[in-house]
C-alpha cells in the first residue's frame, strides 16, 4: 500500500506538472496564432 | 409446466439487488433529470445483464457489442467527435488565459488518486477511479478500460452521477473556500473577436501538441478535436450538425446499454463499489477546490482580481459547471454577471480533463 501510495504522490507531481506546461504550451499557442491572425475591423467610412 | 418456471430457481438476491439498482438509476433519470441520456440505457442494461441464465451478455448481442466497442474505446471515442462538434471554443480563445483554471481543476484527479491507494485500490484501479474526477464520462469510460479495471461498471455510474450533481455538489464546497467578498468581485469580460482562422487551426494545434507531450491522449483528443474542427471549418454544416445530433445520440444509446455488461451482481455488489463512489465526490469537491484556490493564489499577484468561484468551472461538465457559478454570482449580486468567463474556463475545463486522461494513462503505465 505504502508503495502504491508512494508511486501515486509522483504521478501526482508530474501529472499536475505535466497538465499545466502542456496547457501553458496551448496558451502561448492561442496567443501567438491570436496575434498573428488578428480580425480585420471594418474600414470606417471616410467623412464626407 | 415446470420448464416454464425453472428459471425461477437461478434467481438470486445480488441479481434482485441489481433490478432495484437499475430501476433506482431509471428512475434518477426520468424524474429526476440526472443525465437521462446515460443512466437511463445503464439502469435497463444493468436489468438486462442480470436476469438468470439470460444471453446478453459473453457471445450475446450485449456482449458483442462490448467488445466492438467499449473494449476497444471505439464507442467513447466516436461519442467524443460528436462533443467536440458541440463545443464553441470562441469564450475560451477570446480570453486563452482561462485555459489555467481548467487545469487547476483537474487537481482532484490525482489526489484522488492517492486516497484511493490509502484506501487499498492497486494503483491501475486508483487510477481508473481517479479519473471520475475528470467529470468527463466518455473519458472514464476510456481510461478505465486502458486499465482493464474490474471496476468499470461502478466507475462509469459514479462519473455520470456525480456530473449529474454538480449543481448540489459544488455551491456548498465553493461557500465554504471562499469569502463574501471574495465572490463579489466583478470581472470585466475582456474578450476580443476571435479569427476563423484561430477556430480552425486550434483544434489542429492542440491535437498536435498533446499528442507530442502525452501520446496516451491522442486517440482523445484527437476525436474530440476532429469533431471541433468539422463544426469551425464552416463548409462541413451537414456533417457537423449528424455529429452533434445523430451519431452523438446513436453511440450514447449503445454506450449506455453496454456499460451495463460491466455491472453484473457478481462484480457490482462489493464494497468497493460503495468506496468508489466515496472517492468520486472526493474528486469531484478537490476538483473545485483546486480551481478556486488557483484563482486566489493568481489574486495575490495580480492588480486586476479575479472572481474566485470561475476557478470552480475548470471541470469538464459543461455547462453545469458555468452555470452554478453564474448563479451562484448573481444571487451575490444580482448585478454580477460571470456566465461568459466561467463558459471560457469550462471549456477550458474540457480540454484539460482529456489531457489529464492521456497523462493518467502515460503516467500509470
Amino acid at each position: 500500500m505504502l508503495e502504491n501510495f508512494i508511486a501515486s504522490l509522483w504521478v501526482m507531481l508530474w501529472g499536475m506538472l505535466g497538465i499545466f506546461i502542456i496547457i501553458g504550451i496551448i496558451f502561448i499557442c492561442v496567443v501567438v496564432m491570436q496575434n498573428i491572425f488578428k480580425t480585420k475591423k471594418p474600414k470606417e467610412d471616410k467623412a464626407d | 409446466m415446470g420448464s416454464l418456471f425453472a428459471n425461477f430457481s437461478n434467481i438470486t438476491w445480488q441479481q434482485i439487488v441489481m433490478w432495484i439498482i437499475g430501476g433506482v438509476l431509471i428512475w434518477l433519470a426520468i424524474k429526476k433529470d440526472m443525465e437521462p441520456t446515460l443512466l437511463l440505457p445503464i439502469g435497463f442494461g444493468a436489468i438486462l445483464c442480470n436476469l438468470p441464465a439470460n444471453t446478453f451478455i459473453g457471445e450475446g448481442p450485449l456482449g458483442t457489442l462490448f467488445k466492438a466497442g467499449i473494449s476497444n474505446e471505439l464507442f467513447p471515442l466516436l461519442l467524443f467527435i460528436g462533443i467536440g462538434a458541440m463545443i464553441d471554443f470562441g469564450p475560451l480563445l477570446s480570453n486563452p488565459k482561462l485555459l489555467l483554471f481548467g487545469a487547476a481543476a483537474q487537481f482532484g484527479i490525482f489526489f484522488t488518486l492517492s486516497m484511493a491507494t490509502l484506501m487499498g485500490f492497486s494503483l491501475t484501479d486508483a487510477a481508473s477511479i481517479s479519473i471520475i474526477g475528470a467529470a468527463d464520462g466518455p473519458t472514464s469510460i476510456v481510461v478505465a478500460d486502458f486499465f482493464g479495471s474490474k471496476y468499470f461498471g461502478a466507475i462509469t455510474v459514479a462519473a455520470y452521477s456525480y456530473m449529474a450533481l454538480v449543481p448540489i455538489i459544488q455551491p456548498p464546497v465553493i461557500k465554504l473556500i471562499t469569502t463574501k467578498k471574495e465572490r463579489l468581485i466583478r470581472m470585466d469580460y475582456e474578450g476580443h473577436e476571435v479569427s476563423q482562422t484561430v477556430k480552425i487551426l486550434f483544434p489542429i494545434a492542440i491535437s498536435v501538441i498533446a499528442g507530442l507531450f502525452a501520446p496516451q491522449s491522442a486517440p482523445l483528443v484527437g476525436f474530440l478535436m476532429f469533431g471541433n474542427l468539422i463544426r469551425e471549418c464552416g463548409v462541413l454544416r451537414g456533417l457537423s450538425d449528424t455529429a452533434q445530433s445523430v451519431l452523438a445520440n446513436l453511440v450514447t444509446i449503445l454506450l449506455g446499454l453496454t456499460i451495463a455488461v460491466r455491472m453484473e451482481a457478481s462484480e457490482f455488489l462489493q464494497i468497493q463499489t460503495l468506496m468508489i463512489l466515496a472517492l468520486g465526490l472526493v474528486a469531484f469537491v478537490f476538483d473545485t477546490i483546486g480551481g478556486v484556490m488557483f484563482a486566489k493564489l493568481l489574486n495575490l499577484f495580480s492588480k486586476k482580481k479575479i472572481n474566485p468561484m470561475i476557478g470552480a468551472a475548470g471541470i469538464s461538465a459543461f455547462p453545469m459547471s458555468s452555470r452554478v457559478v453564474h448563479k451562484m454570482a448573481l444571487k451575490e449580486d444580482p448585478t454580477n454577471f460571470l456566465l461568459m468567463q466561467a463558459a471560457g474556463v469550462n471549456v477550458g475545463g474540457q480540454i484539460a480533463s482529456v489531457i489529464a486522461g492521456g497523462l493518467i494513462m502515460t503516467l500509470v503505465h
